[in-house]
Formats: structure tokens, C-alpha cells, sequence
């Protein structure tokens, strides 16, 4: 690039320059350097491109400043060369200042876009609290909405389960009511039946009374010589020790005789049963005086066989001396506890 | 007029430079770097941007070429030396346009948020 250092050129450069201002007569204004400073000027003149200029600026205006100079030593070709270049400088300065204020614009721009950005997230986050509020009572309002719903339902299922209740009630006492006159009616029923039935019985047992005594008197009156006595147990004939020898089981003839009554009712009425128990008194062996008393009673058993009367409805027992019916210490009472006893049970 | 900065002059000297007697060296070395701005230019988008001032510095720059070819020197350091500078304009146009035209779509944007936070900010 030195070779571009034009020494030489300068020097023969400013000579030729002396020698054409020496001949130059009314010197005229080139309408390109009209052209070019105007272009400067408009440039200069605008303050937000002319600061911006830079070095660019600094150097189209001294290409300017050059071109505009008079030189007569340099040839057309360097001239015309001189203004273009002049020209394209100032166009390079006047791009690259707008270049740089298009830049400058965007720092500030983009500052405020950031401040824009911010105050539109606030706002958002103020309407979105807003909308939370918003939401939260909306949320509160339908939560208070509910239950008193809800406890309204639970007012009218109350009525209507009282309701449902006093029903039932009435129900179950028209029921009972029902149920009570029907008892009543049917214990009435049972009442009137059963006062009949016992009437009925009442009369029947009247009869039976009536018969049984008819026919105890009956039995009495054909009895009367064995002083036949009403007991609990039925009609109860003691036969005393007369029927029999002392220590012996046979009747005496005597004895047969004083039985001869009660054959014969035995014989006409064929329903009654007998009863024959034998007794001792306590003097000697007990065993003895069981086996004795058994057939004492089996004697008598046998007389009324022998008259007629069927075994089967005659029962005998034994009894020693375990039944007494008088004191044994003396001989009286002895004689009475030696006996046989005939029940009639049936005339009770 | 403002006295000339030492480093504007040499920057002067360089651009006003196209010697008398430019040899073969001056004429190739201003090839060369006409060709390396036109590139420059034609990189960053000049074709679309500037395309006026590119065709001007690339027929300048075939030009100088043709000199070269011709062993016109002169001619030829000249034709690349001007093309070196239209080249220059095109690529400070481009880079012009393009930071204008990013500013606007900013603005654009800028404008839009603006209009929605006016119509937001509005009672509802």
C-alpha cells in the first residue's frame, strides 16, 4: 500500500496546480462540488445521522473538502475519480449513521418492551389474584348454597318420617283397637262356653254326687251289720279278730257268716273292686306277723272267690303290725289292731 | 473547515491514491481488495438489499479486471479502487436496511403489546 504515498505525484501534482491557476482567467464553480456538498450538508444537517457519523462521516468530509479543491495538476480521469469517490463515501457515512441509529432506536425499544412485558405479566397476575378471589367466593356462595340445601332436605325428610311415624301409630292403635275387640269378643265367646261347660259339669257332677251317695247309701244300708264307715279312702268294713283263732289264717264258721253281706253286694254290683289288707298287733316276729296278716287277708280273699266274685278285681296285702289303729300296750288295744280291713273304693 | 485528523488523512492518502504511474503490483493489489469488499457485500445480503450499488461495484470490478488483462494499470487500479468504494456502499446500505427493518418489526411488536395492554387495562 505505500505505492499509494504519492510523493512524486503530490509534488508534480501541486506544480501543475500553480501552473493552471497562473493561466486560469474567471474561475467557475463545478456543479458536481455544488452536488456533493449539498449531499454533505444534508447529512450534516440532520442531527441524529450527524452524530452518529462517526469516522466515516470525518472521512467523506475531508473527500469532500478535497474534491472540492481546485487542482489543476490532476488530470479529468483523477477528478472525475476524486468526486466519485467523494460521492460513495458520504453515501457509506450517511448508511452506516443510519445503520447505527436504527440500533440506538432498538436498545430503547427493546427496553421498552421489556417494561411492556413486565406491566403485562402484572396485570395478568393482578386479573388472575382477581379471578382467584373471584373464584374463591363464587366457590364460598355455592358451598353456603348447598347446605342450606341440604339441611332443607333434611327438614322435610324429618316431617315427612314424623309424618310416616304418627301414621304407623295410628295404624298399629287402630290395630291393637282391632285386636283387643276381637280378644275381648272371643273371650266373651269362651267365657259364655265355658260358663256353659261348667254349669254342665257342675249339673253332671251334681248327678254323679247325688248317684254315688244314692249308692252309698245303698251300700250302707246292705252293710250295715259290718258297720261299714265312709273313710277317705272309700267305704272302709273292719273285720276284728273274731273271724279268726288266735295265730290261725282260716275263718272261723262264724266269721263266713258275718261276710255273707258283703258277697253279695260284691256280687251285684260287679264294677266294685275291694281292697283286703290284713293287720297284727306288735307282739311277736314282725316277719311272722307280715306273712300272717298277708294270708288272713288271702282267707278272706278266698271265701269271696268261692262266693262269686272275680279274683281280678280283688287286691290283697299284708301289713303287720306297721298300721295300728289302737295302743298295743294293752290287750284291748291289741284286739282292736288285730283286724282285716275291706275298702270299697269306688264309693268315695 | 475542521483541520484533517493524521489518521483521516492517511485514510485519504489511501483512498485517493491511484498513482501516475501505477504498476501491475498497485492494480492487482486493488483488485484484490475490491474483490475481498464485494464478496463482504455479497455475503451479507447486498444482492437483495442493494442490489444496485453491487451490480455497480461488480461491473466496476469486471472492469478493472479487463484493464488488468489489457496491462492498463491505471485503468485498472482506478475501475477497482471505485468499485471498492460502491462496495462499501453496498454492504453499509445493507447493514442499514437490515437494522431499520429489525427496528421496525421491534416497533411492530412494541406497538402490538402496547394496543393489548390498552385494551386489557380498559375496565371490563
Amino acid at each position: 500500500m505505500k505505492a499509494y504515498i504519492p510523493y512524486k505525484t503530490a509534488g508534480l501534482a501541486l506544480l501543475g496546480a500553480l501552473l493552471l491557476s497562473a493561466c486560469a482567467t474567471a474561475p467557475t464553480v463545478d456543479p458536481r462540488v455544488t452536488a456533493l456538498q449539498n449531499k454533505l450538508e444534508t447529512l450534516e444537517n440532520n442531527p441524529q445521522l450527524a452524530s452518529r457519523g462517526g469516522e466515516a462521516l470525518k472521512t467523506a468530509r475531508a473527500a469532500v473538502q478535497l474534491a472540492s479543491q481546485p487542482d489543476k495538476r490532476a488530470t479529468d480521469q483523477e477528478i472525475a475519480y476524486r468526486f466519485y469517490v467523494a460521492d460513495r463515501l458520504v453515501q457509506t457515512a450517511e448508511m452506516r449513521a443510519r445503520a447505527r441509529l436504527a440500533e440506538d432506536r432498538n436498545k430503547d425499544l427493546v427496553k421498552e418492551y421489556e417494561t411492556l412485558v413486565l406491566e403485562a405479566r402484572t396485570m395478568e397476575a393482578d386479573r388472575a389474584r382477581e379471578q382467584a378471589t373471584q373464584a374463591r367466593q363464587n366457590t364460598a356462595e355455592a358451598m353456603a348454597q348447598r347446605e342450606r340445601a341440604l339441611q332443607e332436605a333434611a327438614e322435610a325428610q324429618k316431617l315427612r318420617d314424623e309424618a310416616q311415624l304418627a301414621q304407623s301409630v295410628a295404624m298399629d292403635s287402630q290395630r291393637a283397637a282391632e285386636t283387643a275387640a276381637q280378644a275381648a269378643r272371643t273371650e266373651a265367646e269362651s267365657a259364655r262356653l265355658s260358663a256353659a261347660d261348667e254349669a254342665e259339669k257342675a249339673r253332671l257332677a251334681r248327678a254323679e254326687t247325688e248317684a254315688a251317695r244314692a249308692e252309698m247309701e245303698f251300700m250302707r244300708g246292705r252293710l250295715s251289720d259290718l258297720e261299714a264307715k265312709q273313710t277317705e279312702r272309700g267305704l272302709l268294713i273292719t273285720l276284728g279278730d273274731v273271724l279268726f283263732e288266735f295265730n290261725k289264717s282260716e275263718l272261723k264258721s262264724g266269721g263266713q257268716r258275718n261276710l255273707l253281706p258283703l258277697a253279695d253286694v260284691l256280687k251285684e254290683r260287679v264294677d266294685q273292686r275291694v281292697i283286703i289288707e290284713g293287720h297284727t298287733d306288735s307282739i311277736g316276729n314282725h316277719a311272722y306277723n307280715m306273712t300272717l296278716s298277708e294270708k288272713r287277708a288271702e282267707a278272706v280273699e278266698q271265701y269271696l272267690v268261692a262266693q262269686g266274685v272275680a279274683v281280678s278285681r280283688i287286691n290283697v296285702q299284708g301289713l303287720g303290725p306297721d298300721f295300728p289303729v289302737a295302743d298295743n300296750s294293752s290287750s284291748e288295744g291289741r284286739q282292736l289292731n288285730r283286724r282285716v280291713e275291706v275298702i270299697l273304693p269306688n264309693l268315695k | 473547515m475542521k483541520t484533517l485528523m493524521p489518521g483521516v488523512t492517511l485514510v485519504l492518502l489511501l483512498a485517493f491514491a491511484p498513482a501516475v504511474l501505477a504498476d501491475k503490483s498497485d492494480a492487482t493489489n486493488a483488485i484484490t481488495a475490491a474483490k475481498a469488499m464485494v464478496r463482504s457485500a455479497e455475503r451479507s445480503g447486498a444482492d437483495s438489499l442493494a442490489a444496485v450499488e453491487l451490480k455497480m461495484a461488480q461491473d466496476l470490478l469486471n472492469s478493472a479486471q479487463s484493464s488488468l488483462d489489457d496491462r492498463e494499470w491505471q485503468d485498472a487500479e482506478f475501475a477497482a479502487s471505485k468499485s471498492q468504494r460502491d462496495a462499501e456502499v453496498a454492504d453499509s446500505k445493507t447493514q442499514a436496511l437490515k437494522a431499520e427493518q429489525a427496528l421496525a418489526e421491534l416497533q411492530s411488536v412494541v406497538n402490538t403489546l402496547k394496543n393489548e395492554l390498552k385494551r386489557q387495562g380498559d375496565p371490563q
